[in-house]
């Protein structure tokens, strides 16, 4: 049962507020985890058109540890998830060759209020997961909100990550023509798909299917990249983080669902 | 890379998807909601990519000629990102889509070497200032190029002067986002990304060719066409790489007048960009084209670092136009959209202006 503990900061503007407050859910404060990652020596591995694993699966251990902290501060102000969740990535190359990154999960936690909630949300079932857990998720509140209405809770914050080398020799075969490189294309396309290939893989292990957590599908996900190295700072090494937000249905008599009736309309704005 | 050959880690991903009927997608929450109003339910985030090696080579102009169209460049141009989307089409047909809403097509140029070590140099220059070194232990002027050597004593000093041990990276060392520089100068990357649909009820969505529809609309705009009784049923392009010989690029010193040459050559580009788009668009059958937008990009040498001027005077200018827009019929029962309903936004200005970024 969540109790606030006291004011609760948070980030949300006004507006955000207001949104959250009116479906019966306060913030309870700002949460933070972070981790501090070494992932070897980047003489480890060598120049050529593959996945650098290592680093793989160096990214996925510290984002998860990042997350799972700022979980663990969550469930200590008695909050049922964390809303607004970003992850901040910081690499350095400290002292020549060690690759040290940074991960910093931020979020603000947020719980149901049963004292102040509308009568019809009187008793309305937490939404922590089956374990007890606190649910995480890098959706705004008024989308929190609009999603509950539809019919939806989130779960957790998916992730997957993929890290790949790129050899500069290939390009030297297309020298002065038009055409595909296609090793590289294919390295680009399968570095994507993996990630995504892999936040859909630890998803499911960690919240299998038919469980009381069944995640219905995945929400706002991204894929980013960045680069390290390239132009005259040794071979390009390429990372891609796809990341998203895993949604379960809502039981079909909650009270937070919207009615089903309920149709969008059009609406036009007034002030510029 | 075979055509039908999508990467091993995609068919498994796709396969995945249908086996667990799980659902991806890169739709925000209010974009999901009004799919599924629309009658749509999502299937999965769909992609497709082509890294593509383009020959900068341009035409030798005698002088007195205007500019003209350099077709090969404008076929790459045009064949790489049909690649991107045909591989695109292709996830979608194997999650057993009706079509692709909310396409995204973006180029990643090969960044130009020199521009890319003139902007960490000036980070250099900026940091420094900002930390209090004097002016002028930062400007090389047109010995620039030499200042990894400077700035690297530089940040030594600066740490040990700090106390720090070991010494961290320099904030110019750090990783970028540009990705688009691995690739060498004249080789990018043509990515297409969207969000894979299907009609709930069954009914038939995909377009004449038998493929699933691809749109770049929102999921936002696509409810709206779909309820005021349209469909889209395809994502049309053209484009056209026209090159102008560098004499047409100045006029006369001390007169102010029209560049004839130079303006004739841009609408000329544009209007054979144009005819490509609805050349498509009639071959899929449409009815008109919704949200067409223009781009328009400059593939030559402008930057030049130190004072040396602009390199498009010296070597001409290559410019391609890009059109792009979403082909739509009407459908058979018509739409049902009621009277908009004027609201008046309690939000400050700049929460609004949040929102609408």
């Amino acid at each position: 049962m969540s109790t606030r503990t006291g004011p609760g900061l948070s980030e949300l503007s006004v507006t955000e507020f207001l949104t959250l407050a009116r479906a019966g859910y306060f913030p309870h404060g700002l949460v933070v985890g972070s981790c501090i990652y070494q992932a070897g020596n980047q003489y480890d591995w060598q120049v050529s058109t593959q996945e650098v694993v290592a680093l793989s699966h160096a990214l996925r251990a510290a984002r998860r540890l990042a997350i799972q902290r700022m979980r663990a501060q969550a469930a200590e102000v008695g909050a049922e998830g964390v809303v607004d969740v970003r992850v901040q990535v910081e690499h350095d190359v400290w002292r020549g060759s060690r690759q040290v990154a940074k991960f910093v999960a931020t979020g603000t936690a947020v719980g149901f209020d049963h004292d102040r909630a509308r009568p019809e949300h009187k008793g309305v079932p937490s939404l922590r997961l089956a374990d007890g857990h606190p649910f995480t998720s890098d959706l705004t509140a008024p989308d929190f909100v609009t999603l509950l209405r539809a019919g939806y809770r989130p779960i957790s914050v998916a992730m997957g990550a993929c890290v790949y080398g790129l050899d500069p020799r290939h390009l030297r075969a297309y020298r002065a023509q038009d055409a595909e490189v296609s090793e590289y294309t294919q390295a680009f396309f399968d570095a994507r798909e993996t990630a995504m290939d892999r936040l859909q893989q630890d998803l499911f292990a960690e919240h299998p299917q038919g469980g009381p957590d069944n995640p219905a599908g995945i929400v706002g996900v991204t894929v980013t990249e960045s680069i390290y190295g390239g132009s005259g700072r040794g071979a390009p090494i390429i990372e891609f983080n796809a990341i998203g937000t895993a949604v379960a249905e809502l039981h079909p008599n909650d009270p937070r669902r919207g009615s089903a009736h309920a149709r969008p309309q059009v609406a036009v704005p007034l002030d510029r | 890379m075979n055509q039908q050959d999508l990467p091993k880690h995609a068919r498994e991903r796709l396969a995945d998807m249908r086996a667990k009927r799980l659902f991806t997608s890169d739709l925000s929450v209010g974009e999901f909601l009004l799919v599924k109003e629309a009658g749509f339910d999502p299937l999965g985030m769909v992609m497709g990519s082509s890294i593509y090696q383009i020959d900068p080579t341009v035409p030798q102009f005698s002088s007195g000629q205007t500019g003209c169209e350099i077709t090969d460049m404008t076929r790459a141009l045009y064949h790489a990102r049909e690649l991107a989307m045909t591989r695109m089409e292709e996830e979608a047909d194997a999650l057993g889509a009706d079509g692709i809403v909310g396409v995204r097509l973006t180029v990643k140029l090969g960044a130009n070497p020199l521009k890319w070590e003139w902007d960490l140099y000036r980070e250099w220059q900026e940091w420094a200032r900002g930390v209090g070194f004097p002016r002028s232990s930062t400007a090389l002027g047109p010995n620039w190029r030499s200042w990894p050597q400077v700035a690297a004593q530089m940040w030594t000093h600066y740490c040990w002067q700090m106390g720090w041990w070991p010494e961290p990276q320099a904030p110019w060392a750090r990783a970028r986002t540009l990705t688009s520089s691995a690739f060498g100068q004249n080789a990018a990357e043509f990515l297409a990304i969207g969000c894979a649909v299907r009609h709930r009820d069954g009914e038939n969505y995909r377009n004449k060719q038998g493929k699933p529809f691809q749109s770049d609309l929102s999921g936002q705009d696509f409810w709206l066409l779909i309820r005021t009784g349209y469909r889209p049923v395809g994502f049309v392009m053209g484009n056209c790489v026209y090159y102008v010989p560098p004499q047409l690029l100045q006029a006369q010193a001390s007169q102010s007048c029209e560049l004839g040459a130079y303006t004739h050559a841009l609408y000329d580009a544009r209007e054979l960009a144009t005819e490509r788009l609805q050349d498509e668009a009639e071959a899929l059958g449409a009815t008109g084209i919704v949200g067409v937008t223009f781009a328009e990009r400059e593939h030559s040498g402008r930057f030049q670092p130190w004072n040396a001027g602009n390199g498009a005077l010296q070597s001409g200018e290559v410019i391609e136009l890009f059109v792009i827009g979403t082909a739509v019929v009407p459908t058979p029962g018509g739409g049902g959209l009621a009277r908009p309903l004027l609201v008046l936004s309690a939000n400050d200005a700049e929460t609004t202006q949040e929102a609408g970024e």
